[in-house]
């Protein structure tokens, strides 16, 4: 049904999308669980938040909660609040292993008391491999293919039947600020510190949850399994690129928990697409079983792999967002500092701070431990 | 045409060539002149004499408007309009009588009514003088009466009452014409013909005027003079649909007389008016501009009548039910409406011998084929070119009609620079032969095939085929003339494949197919004047095969998931009769009782009781062997309902049905999708069963010109089949455990004002509506939206269609629709929370929000070929734009989580001005 979606996706070609502000309506703050234990050594975290207005989303702490932490061979561990609303065990406490089961309590500051039921580690299985074909797309958006890389992923054969996965990715790109500092006007800073500013990485999580099953395959082997797809029009694939799988092992309960988080996620909620709801997961109120809490504690075992790619040899579509001012007379009604650059015209121009800086857009300039630089480097600098 | 003719009579001296009875020419200059003084000069000038009675006689207008004319000719036209006739000698003596004429000398003299198969005619029973349509009488149309004797003289006592009766036929192509009205204007009488076209008076002898008419047709009007019992048989003529207006509703007067409520009548002609999408008409777009029909949105199968949802309604076709209506996704009907000649909509009030349906019947008849000549006809638009060709068989005994409709949509696709789209497909056909014999007066069979096909095979891997096929074998039988049997054969069959090979190592293909095969035997009675019994019995058995879940390749891993096939036996018996009690109230009402076995080979599961049906409450496992009883359910259908006119053109009218229906359609989807499994009520899955409370106010004003109705309705629908949340029908073998049954509630109004004929004719309507759906489960504590009442996804309380036509010229035509509703409802987003990062979103409670009002404007401009009488063949071509303001008008609010904000779009389907051209050609004239 997902497909017809798309199909209709299609069809807007005799139709629109068009932006609208979405209001509040009847917002009422719910309490939210977030959190996992793996087969990997601790410490492990949970975080307790407020549901957001839906303008205006952020992580609002649950604060001042005690969480229990509980396994099937009569251990348990009180969490401890590291930050507000994040409640982490102690680096001595529970470990996960893999066939033992594990709960948590929780009990908030006005006396509520909330529950999950025992779930079993499942047995991990190995990532085969991960990697990426360059491929194109269609979105709605754009009129014509849009190139990129989709990333694949094969499992080894696993030894039970019926397995579950939740695959999260974290990627990490390596890129550089968009125009080179070649002077800098009124500043305390100097041309050397800017040199430090030129090539970023940038690491975050994968914004999409990938879920799936053996349940009903005859060979417990997951193949070619599309994941994630990076385009051409983000300044990811401008370098290198980085991408981390990390393959959890769960249960049926908690597959069916993150499949609906993906279908919420691909489904986009268009014609032919089921009734939206919402989606339960395995927190309840001991008391009150109509509460609705939202959110997962998932117990899982984990196992990863990265894969890297450098830019492919394709058109980008990718804009940057940097103005130049060419007007070198107008310098002097620019707000100071003014940092220069050599323009394409082979005159100096003014850029803002943002373009000769890559921090700014949110990578470190610290290349990360994994990091494995290509052997052929692209020189060709993104434009 | 009126205004020219009587130009050339006042200003043009018009040669006149009269052949008098010996065959010598008379030639005469002559204007617009009076009888006396018309009679006087012919004497005069002409060894001719006139007998008639100076006192009684009138002295009436003649025009002659033609060059030449036989006397006998111009007098029979003449006079034949008043009432009169003539005889003549043949030696120049012209007898012309008030009341009858010689009857010794008629059979020669005046055009005998055509003969037609059906016609059960004792030629000593029957005079009837048939005008034939010439230029000069329809110039005066409003004057044609015929004079008519029924029956002999003396051969009855006055004031015993006799039988008139006789069949309503097609003049074009002598097909029997049913729900023809005929009125005895002096005793206000009214009579409705059959099936077949077979209509009876009740009469005291005398002198009446009969009027005769029948939906797309030219009125006739009879005087009548009534002896005996007698046999009259009438043609009428059709209206040319160009130069006529669109004909909406039944016959004239029909909302008034008729018991029927919730009913919408509507033929060929007046689909062809409404402005299309893409070129291609489209019954379901029409019954959209109709009060009371809601979809959930544009380019979505399935349509929701009264608050029900779309499988409570099922389309017939010449008595085939056809399972999936849809093509292209939904955009189109896979009826050609090139082959459809009306199709009637019972949105309550649902005629007995359909059960099984809650909420509307759509009933189509095809057209049958021409019985005099061979015709054809096509027609080509942007999407799809279609044929037709009909004609006789045996020497007229029967008739063929072969259409088909073929889409070459693929261009279409190509043009869209959109690769997706350009490396997809989609197509579709559909198709019909309807043939008919007549074996002799007593017996006709009707044979009727159709087929419907829609292949696809779109971009990101999913490629489906799905198919109606069905035929119906029709023998009706006369036992006399008021005793009709009809015995239908039918089988239907709807078929799916849908293979998905999207991603390799979980590619698969599933299948479904339905098979309805039933046995109809209706008994039609009509024991005196004010009965009409109806009496039947029907057998459906029903066969559901739902293929295998299976991998498509050898790459794919896929598991076979075997399923189970259904079976069932519903048989249903049903009598039903209208009582026309006085001539103001008739009442009218039926009963059906249905028995439903759901039969074996199966495997049932039994759940703990009182505990949601879910397979962690499975407590056993009963396997059935073949056409075992698995579970029984006996129900009564009812229906009754009640007319009274206050007067002439003013009625009330009151209804309530009850019925239950024992098949639906799995899909939790907010709008059906086009391929859809099916799924037969069985032990744990109870029928559904509707009931509908109607009750309106029918008013006509200026000689029925205008219509006027308010139509109130109460429905509840118990049983109603919802769905889990996140339920999945492809791969769950155990459907029940993604069903919840619940309630659903609906109620509304419905005004509507129409104007049925003139240059500028039309309807507009105003509904509010309300349907609403409550699951809670109480025993197993199983809800949706916790147990709380939510708006249906296809609830829009407010609706007001506006469809209208304005003929300017005889070939130029306008015709403009209007469509405003609320907008639907829709399920909003309340608040995000994260989930390893990722924001989700939690939602409103179902359907608690709405998205923004819809409103269209269409436009289509008719252009007819020249109309010149004699031609080979007739064109037409027909210019739309759907949406002409080009509003967008959402589907849907999408949300999209952008750089970490939850961002709200607005979707519309089809958002902008959609223009399209389509042309039509036919053999013979437009009217033929």
């Amino acid at each position: 049904m997902i497909k017809y979606l798309k199909l209709l996706m299609l069809l807007i070609i005799f139709g629109c999308k068009d932006e609208i502000v979405l209001n509040n309506k009847n917002y009422e703050p719910r309490m939210v669980v977030d959190g996992s234990i793996t087969n990997e050594p601790g410490p492990y975290i949970i975080k307790l938040s407020q549901t957001s207005p839906i303008n205006q989303s952020k992580e609002i702490p649950f604060t001042e909660c005690k969480i229990t932490l509980f396994d099937n061979t009569g251990a348990s561990e009180i969490l401890t609040e590291i930050e507000p609303g994040t409640y982490c065990t102690s680096e001595s406490g529970i470990q996960g292993v893999v066939g033992n089961s594990y709960k948590i309590t929780i009990s908030t500051g006005d006396g509520k008391e909330y529950i999950t039921d025992f779930q079993e580690m499942k047995e991990p299985v190995e990532i085969d491999s991960i990697y990426a074909e360059l491929t194109s797309i269609t979105l709605a958006e754009y009129p014509f293919n849009l190139p990129g890389y989709q990333f694949y992923t094969d499992s080894k054969i696993a030894s039970g039947s019926e397995n579950y996965y939740l695959w999260r990715m974290i990627e990490t790109y390596e890129y550089t600020a968009e125009h080179e500092l070649v002077g800098i006007l009124n500043s305390t800073s100097t041309l050397a510190d800017y040199q430090k500013l030129k090539r970023c990485w940038k690491t975050q999580m994968v914004n999409y949850v990938y879920t799936g099953t053996t349940a009903n395959l005859t060979i417990p082997k997951i193949i070619h399994q599309p994941l994630h797809f990076v385009g051409t029009d983000t300044r990811k694939l401008h370098i290198r690129y980085s991408l981390l799988l990390q393959q959890y092992s769960i249960d049926s309960k908690a597959y069916n928990f993150w499949k609906n988080i993906e279908k919420q996620f691909t489904t986009e909620n268009i014609l032919f697409s089921t009734q939206p709801f919402n989606i339960i997961g395995n927190i309840k109120n001991v008391d009150n079983n109509n509460e609705l809490v939202f959110g997962y504690f998932t117990v899982a075992s984990v196992t990863q792999k990265r894969v890297f790619v450098d830019r492919p040899g394709v058109g980008f579509y990718f804009e940057s967002n940097c103005s130049v001012n060419y007007n070198i007379d107008a310098l002097s009604r620019l707000p100071w500092p003014i940092y220069l650059i050599n323009a394409s015209n082979g005159m100096q121009a003014a850029v803002d701070e943002r373009c000769v800086n890559c921090t700014s857009k949110g990578g470190v300039t610290t290349k990360p431990d994994f990091w494995v630089d290509c052997e052929l480097i692209n020189n060709e600098e993104p434009q | 045409m009126k205004i020219k003719i009587l130009l050339v009579c006042l200003f043009l001296f018009v040669t006149v060539d009269f052949l008098s009875g010996q065959g010598k020419n008379i030639y005469i200059k002559q204007q617009r002149t009076d009888w006396y003084s018309f009679s006087k000069k012919i004497e005069n000038e002409y060894k001719i004499h006139f007998y008639f009675d100076t006192d009684s006689f009138p002295n009436i207008q003649i025009v002659i408007s033609e060059d030449s004319i036989l006397l006998d000719q111009l007098l029979k036209d003449s006079f034949s309009i008043y009432g009169l006739s003539i005889s003549n000698d043949n030696n120049g003596n012209y007898f012309l009588f008030k009341e009858f004429a010689l009857q010794a000398n008629l059979d020669n003299f005046f055009n005998q009514y055509q003969k037609n198969s059906i016609g059960l005619k004792n030629e000593s029973d029957i005079i009837n003088y048939s005008t034939n349509g010439n230029d000069y009488l329809k110039t005066y149309q409003e004057y044609i009466s015929e004079n008519v004797i029924v029956g002999k003289n003396g051969s009855s006592h006055k004031n015993e009452k006799v039988v008139i009766s006789g069949h309503v036929l097609n003049q074009d192509d002598g097909e029997p014409i049913s729900q023809a009205y005929l009125k005895i204007l002096e005793k206000n009488k009214f009579e409705t013909t059959n099936i077949s076209g077979y209509y009876e008076i009740l009469i005291e002898p005398g002198e009446y005027t009969l009027l005769v008419n029948s939906l797309g047709k030219f009125e006739k009007n009879y005087r009548l003079t009534v002896l005996s019992n007698g046999q009259l048989n009438i043609s009428l003529k059709t209206k040319p649909f160009l130069i006529d207006e669109a004909v909406v509703s039944a016959s004239r007067n029909h909302n008034i007389k008729s018991t029927n409520m919730g009913f919408e009548k509507m033929s060929a002609v007046a689909i062809k008016k409404i402005p299309v999408v893409l070129g291609e008409q489209d019954i379901i777009k029409v019954a959209l501009l109709l009060p009371g029909v809601q979809t959930v949105g544009e380019a979505s199968a399935g349509f929701n009548v009264r608050g029900s949802p779309a499988d409570q309604n099922m389309f017939y076709i010449n008595g085939l039910p056809v399972y999936n209506s849809s093509h292209l996704f939904g955009l189109f009907t896979t009826f050609n409406s090139d082959a459809i000649n009306e199709f009637r909509m019972y949105k309550s009030n649902i005629p007995i011998e359909y059960g099984g349906f809650l909420s509307s019947i759509f009933d189509i008849d095809s057209k049958e084929g021409n019985k005099e000549n061979f015709s054809a006809r096509g027609g080509i638009g942007p999407v799809s070119a279609k044929l037709l060709v009909e004609g006789p068989i045996a020497k007229g005994k029967g008739t063929y009609i072969i259409s088909g409709r073929s889409t070459y949509s693929e261009w279409l696709l190509n043009q869209i620079n959109n690769p997706d789209i350009q490396n997809s497909s989609a197509s579709f056909y559909d198709g019909l032969i309807n043939l008919t014999y007549s074996i002799n007066e007593k017996n006709n069979i009707k044979l009727f095939l159709y087929g419907s096909s829609d292949n696809s095979d779109l971009a990101f891997g999913l490629r489906n085929q799905y198919d109606n096929l069905g035929a119906t074998l029709n023998w009706t039988h006369f036992f006399s003339k008021s005793f009709i049997s009809e015995l239908d054969i039918i089988k239907s069959q709807y078929a799916y494949t849908e293979e998905n090979y999207e991603i390799d190592y979980l590619a698969n293909k599933h299948s479904f197919e339905l098979n309805h095969n039933e046995a109809k035997l209706n008994f039609k009675y009509f024991p005196s004047h004010n009965h009409s019994v109806l009496l039947g019995l029907n057998v459906v058995y029903y066969e559901l095969n739902y293929g295998d879940f299976v991998p498509l390749s050898s790459e794919s891993l896929i598991k076979t998931l075997e399923f189970e096939p259904e079976k069932a036996i519903n048989s249903s018996i049903y009598i039903g009769d209208q009582w026309d009690i006085t001539n103001r109230f008739t009442l009218e009402g039926g009963v059906r009782y249905s028995m439903y076995y759901y039969l074996g080979p199966k495997t049932v599961y039994e759940y703990l009781p009182n505990k949601p049906v879910e397979i962690a409450n499975i407590t056993d496992t009963i396997i059935f062997s073949n056409n075992e009883s698995i579970s029984n359910y006996n129900n009564f259908d009812f229906k009754l309902s009640g007319k009274y006119e206050l007067s002439e053109s003013f009625s009330l009218k009151a209804s309530y049905n009850r019925l239950h229906q024992y098949i639906y359609m799995l899909s939790n989807s907010i709008s059906v999708t086009p391929t859809n499994k099916w799924k037969l009520s069985d032990s744990h899955l109870k029928p559904m069963r509707g009931e509908q409370y109607t009750f309106g106010i029918y008013k006509n004003f200026g000689k029925d010109q205008i219509e006027a109705s308010a139509e109130v309705y109460y429905k509840t629908v118990g049983n109603l089949v919802e769905y889990k949340d996140g339920a999945d029908f492809i791969t769950n073998q155990i459907p029940e455990t993604n069903i919840i049954q619940g309630d659903l509630k609906a109620y509304g109004v419905e005004l509507l004002l129409k104007k049925k004929s003139g240059q500028l004719n039309g309807w507009i309507n105003y509904t509010y509506s309300r349907a609403l759906v409550q699951v809670n489960n109480l025993v197993t504590g199983e809800t949706n939206n916790l147990g709380l009442e939510y708006p249906a996804n296809y609830d829009r309380p407010h609706a007001l269609n506006l469809a209208l036509n304005y003929k300017i010229t005889k070939r130029l035509s306008f015709s403009a629709n209007v469509v405003y509703s609320t907008g639907r409802p829709i399920t909003y987003p309340t608040s995000i929370y994260y989930q390893n990062d990722i924001q989700i979103t939690e939602f409103s409670m179902r359907n608690e929000y709405r998205i923004s009002d819809y409103f269209r404007t269409d436009l289509s401009i008719n252009i007819e070929g020249n109309l010149k009488k004699k031609k080979l063949a007739h064109g037409s071509w027909s210019i739309s734009f759907y949406n002409l303001t080009g509003r967008r008008n959402p589907y849907t609010i999408q949300f999209r989580n952008e750089d970490g904000q939850i961002q709200g779009y607005e979707i519309s389907i089809l958002g902008t001005v959609i223009p399209s051209i389509s042309y039509n050609l036919k053999f013979g004239n437009y009217n033929d």
